[in-house]
């Protein structure tokens, strides 16, 4: 176990360097430069502001300070924000897209985890058909078209909940639905199916045969052992989730991190835009490792290994 | 003495009926029912299965609508008519469904038709430049399901052969795929895509391309977990002891099992392809305008959302429709191709 | 011996997405107190389908018990809900099934597993759940029992396995125990060490046992009778005895035939019973045996036979056993087992005067 870890932290760290390394490359050859938009400068002028952030040095030596820069923390400056520090912005803006994330995974996970739940026990009925339409639906209807439909109608038409900005908790409502329906139908179909393999596992029969009662059998027995393998999505999910923050916070203009990138992708930003990956990507990354350390712990049979 | 009983109880028959019958041997073997081949008890599963078939049924009418929505209106997606902008959809002999050219402007719904003075009918309205919704929005779906097929096929190929080259030869060579996928699979997806798309010139090989980078993987696991399967289950094992070659083996035996799975995989695939193009053309990464595609319009009609609905709303539904239809299809395939599900 | 458990034309069908299957088709037998009774058959028999929905576990959908009763303690079982079969469940009636690696749940431990039983029909908990748990640990033969209670199923062999199944299923004393199969899954030596352990718990407890299998050997070692079923239906009862030395339907010549014996003669093809059995889905008019019966007659095509009262133990549903059906004469192995073992019987002396009847 204590091995297993060790080399999934090793690949971590690996292909974070790798996709650093990638990011730096891809920006190089951006074409544009940051000055873009300052068409007043004149070509001396413009090789005075690029020298000042050394962006005149050869690709070799730019690599070399952008890897060591990183290892110190350092993301360097942000062309269009008057020069403050990426690290900053990046800081600035995790809460509300930290809070946002969080918020929505775990009322996406609690909602597919009863749908799920319910529909393979009623498996073949109408709440069943019901609940897998409803996650058909969650699955295909995107993010940015359901928070636009929730917005407009519940926001601006009947003005129940407030439409955008981030000033309270109630602010924070129609984002975290919307970014929780693809959340809550991925958990639902897979928790699902995961419930319908179980129960027709022996160890099922088993349980009724010592004279359970359903309950017993279903918590006990059933949902436990499809938990295990639903662990396993979370991964893909914390990806799917960052992406989704991507629109939401567009659409509902939530001051968070994707919001941050977005707009600085359509800025040139190259900083930014290079800092914010990194960043999202490091989360990703270490979401993937907390998933592995949590499924070993989780399921005896890789916590104590040792089959004969 | 139990005889003796018996016989005062037993009811008595025509002796004839205590011939014996020549034993035919071969009557035994005769197998009951019609044995179907894997394909044949699919497709018996995946008929029985409405909402797969209706899926099926949709996919194919939006396709048609796709290719030939155009010319049946006898409009193009591209010409720019100001002067008939923002005409809400009327259909002749639809106006009660809402299709009637009236928007709410403020407080009252007004005939926008007539006050821009239109005398032709747009199906689906017009958007912000005049142009003809229908047409540009078949025209998108045409786009959108083009990127999406063609992504989800490249990633097929790219797969099938990555997956199973792995899985084929095991071993060192399968060991040192399997690394580099891991670390490939580290990397966001989107992040990829994203900066991908910065690079190059915004367009459809673009995406398809930027799409396919790490789209293969999930092919290349399953495909791989299939033929790892397979290869260690004893009918190869038989082949090859009767002599099969390995082109043979791959050709005949293991592909032909693993088609189900990958059918499957593509199905899924091609939804979650259109969705991405609608993704990016929504955050401006995209398709340059005036190319239309299902994200562009539904881009473009989020930001006349409060005037405009429509503008949203169809390539919306379009949108949904496709995905779910390819979903349910994928699900009803899943479920027909599970062999355990034959009881 | 008093009866414990008697099943009536129990009757079971499946409804699949091809048709109805009509699995069990009018079984009738009787489990008497303390005695092993073996319900044997190839597979698709219908025998695992029996053992099931005499505990009611068949699931519904897809299967039904569309006819029959099964009278136990003064109650007919098919009639009770499932709230009232959960407390004859584990209790009265206990199940073993055949693979040991599934039958256990993989994410609770040895003692919980046992424990749930005890907690559930004893109210036993805390230490005295742990102190029964050791004793029926020991009772099944588990060494350094103490050990196991933490530990998980797969830190365990399949017969380790299979001991805390037999184990769970004795928690509460049941009065009839039924083991499916119980060691088909196992290795042979494995496979004698669980039957020893069966047959001294039944010393021990005087539980009714009906076991199912498809393997003579374990029959002609464990039971005291013995049920032959094909098709969905039971075709001879009878002593473990008259069963093996005075078998009266050809479907039970088949079967024993066709064990291979030390003694036989290696010039000659072992007899195999030709072809396969009926599709349940369409059930065969007349006796279901009779294509790859070599001593059909007519009749045998156009009805079912019923049960022929052989002795008082002993019947068969054959119509050879009619008065107005010919002499047969059994295969050759059947009489060299009857003259060999059991010369005094009537039916060896039968097969000495030149045929059956």
């Amino acid at each position: 176990m204590g091995r297993y870890l060790a080399q999934r932290l090793v690949y971590g760290v690996l292909t974070f360097l790798l996709i650093a390394s990638f990011t730096f490359f891809l920006m190089d050859l951006l074409p544009g430069s940051p000055f873009q938009n300052q068409e007043k400068l004149s070509p001396e002028q413009l090789d005075i502001l690029r020298d000042k952030y050394n962006l005149n040095d050869p690709l070799p030596q730019r690599y070399a300070a952008y890897m060591v820069n990183l290892v110190q923390g350092d993301l360097g400056v942000s062309f269009k924000y008057d020069s403050r520090p990426v690290t900053d912005l990046i800081m600035e803006r995790i809460g509300p897209s930290a809070q946002l994330g969080v918020q929505a995974l775990v009322l996406g996970v609690l909602l597919g985890l009863v749908l799920g739940v319910v529909a393979a026990l009623r498996h073949n009925t109408a709440v069943d058909y019901g609940a897998m339409f409803i996650s058909v639906l969650g699955i295909s209807v995107p993010s940015f078209v359901f928070a636009s439909l929730l917005q407009y109608y519940i926001g601006v038409k009947w003005g129940v909940l407030p439409v955008a900005f981030w000033e309270s908790p109630a602010h924070t409502i129609l984002p975290t639905v919307s970014l929780s329906l693809g959340v809550t139908a991925s958990i639902a179909r897979f928790v699902r199916t995961e419930m319908l393999e179980v129960t027709g596992q022996d160890y099922v029969t088993l349980a009724k045969a010592k004279g359970l009662d359903g309950q017993s059998i279903t918590w006990k027995h059933m949902v436990r052992n499809a938990l295990i393998p639903a662990i396993t999505i979370l991964g893909p999910m914390t990806a799917a989730l960052i992406t989704g923050t991507f629109v939401i916070e567009k659409i509902f203009a939530v001051p968070g991190l994707g919001e941050l990138f977005v707009s600085s992708i359509t800025q040139n930003d190259y900083t930014v835009i290079m800092g914010t990956t990194l960043f999202f990507s490091a989360v990703f990354i270490f979401m993937i490792l907390l998933v592995d350390i949590l499924y070993g712990v989780v399921d005896p049979r890789i916590r104590l290994g040792g089959s004969k | 003495m139990a005889e003796q009983n018996s016989n005062a109880k037993a009811e008595q028959f025509d002796s004839s009926l205590f011939q014996p019958v020549e034993f035919n041997e071969q009557a035994g073997e005769r197998i009951a029912g019609k044995s179907l081949n894997f394909w044949q008890d699919a497709w018996t599963r995946l008929r029985k299965n409405k909402a797969a078939i209706l899926s099926l049924v949709i996919i194919v009418i939006i396709a048609l609508l796709s290719l030939f929505g155009p010319m049946l209106s006898g409009r193009d997606a591209y010409t720019q008519t100001i002067t008939q902008a923002k005409l809400p959809p009327k259909i002749t002999g639809l106006e009660w469904a809402g299709f009637d050219g009236m928007a709410t402007l403020g407080e009252k719904p007004i005939d926008f038709y007539e006050t821009k003075q239109v005398k032709d009918t747009f199906w689906f309205g017009t958007d912000h430049l005049g142009r003809d919704l229908w047409s540009r929005i078949w025209e998108g779906t045409r786009i959108s399901l083009f990127i999406g097929l063609v992504a989800a096929i490249i990633d097929v190929l790219v797969g099938v052969t990555y997956g199973g080259i792995s899985a084929y030869y095991g071993g060192r060579v399968d060991n040192i795929m399997q690394r580099i996928a891991e670390i490939l699979t580290g990397i966001p997806n989107l992040i990829l895509i994203i900066l991908f798309i910065l690079i190059l010139e915004p367009g459809i090989t673009t995406i398809i391309l930027a799409m396919t980078i790490t789209g293969w993987i999930g092919m290349s696991r399953l495909v791989r977990g299939q033929i790892l399967k397979l290869k260690n289950q004893e009918f190869v094992l038989a082949a090859r002891t009767l002599g099969a070659s390995s082109a043979r083996l791959v050709f005949k035996h293991l592909i032909p099992n693993t088609l189900g799975t990958i059918i499957i995989s593509l199905m899924f695939t091609i939804p979650g392809a259109i969705f991405f193009e609608a993704f990016l053309s929504f955050i401006g990464l995209g398709l340059a305008p005036p190319q239309p595609s299902l994200g562009t319009l539904i881009n473009e009609g989020y930001k006349e959302l409060k005037t405009f609905p429509y503008l949203l709303v169809i390539p919306s539904t379009i949108l949904v429709l496709v995905m779910i239809s390819f979903n349910m299809l994928a699900d009803g395939l899943r479920d027909a191709f599970d062999p355990r599900l034959r009881r | 011996m008093e009866t414990i458990l008697s099943v009536r034309d129990l009757t079971v069908a499946f409804h699949t997405y091809a048709g109805t299957v009509q699995a069990v088709r009018g079984v009738s037998f009787d489990l008497k107190k303390g005695e092993t009774l073996a319900i044997v058959g190839e597979s698709g028999s219908g025998k695992s389908v029996t053992s099931k929905a005499i505990m009611r576990l068949i699931p519904n959908p897809p299967g039904e018990i569309t006819k029959g009763e099964i009278m136990f303690e003064g109650r007919d079982l098919v009639k009770l809900s499932d709230k009232e079969m959960q407390k004859v469940r584990g209790r009265d009636i206990a199940m073993i099934f055949q693979d040991p690696m599934t039958s256990l749940n993989p994410t609770m431990t040895i003692f919980k597993q046992i424990a749930e039983g005890l907690k559930r029909h004893q109210g036993l908990t805390g230490d005295a759940a742990k102190k029964r748990t050791l004793e029926l640990l020991t009772l099944v033969g588990i060494p350094n029992p103490e050990a196991r209670l933490k530990q998980y199923p797969h830190q365990l062999s399949g017969g380790m396995r299979q001991r805390i199944v037999i184990a769970i299923a004795l928690a509460c004393n049941p009065k009839v125990l039924i083991a499916d199969e119980p060691t088909t899954a196992l290795d042979v030596t494995i496979q004698a060490q669980i039957l020893e352990l069966l047959k001294d718990i039944q010393q021990k407890t005087g539980t009714a046992i009906i076991f199912i299998t498809h393997d003579l050997g374990v029959v002609a070692n464990m039971a005291d009778r013995v049920a032959v079923m094909y098709a969905g239906k039971l075709i001879e009862k009878g002593t473990v005895d008259e069963i093996f030395y005075e078998p009266r339907h050809p479907y039970t010549w088949g079967l024993l035939g066709s064990m291979p014996r030390p003694s036989d003669d290696r010039s000659q093809d072992l007899p195999a019973i030709p072809g396969t059995p009926p599709n349940l889905l369409h059930p065969p008019v007349g006796d279901a045996y009779a294509p790859r019966n070599q001593y059909a007659m007519k009749i045998d095509f156009e009805k079912e036979p019923p049960f022929f009262p052989i002795t008082d133990t002993h019947e068969a549903a054959t119509w050879l056993l009619h008065p107005q059906a010919p002499y047969v004469e059994p295969p050759v192995a059947i009489r060299d087992l009857a003259l060999k073992y059991r010369p005094d019987s009537t039916f060896a002396k039968s097969l000495l005067k030149g045929g059956l009847k």
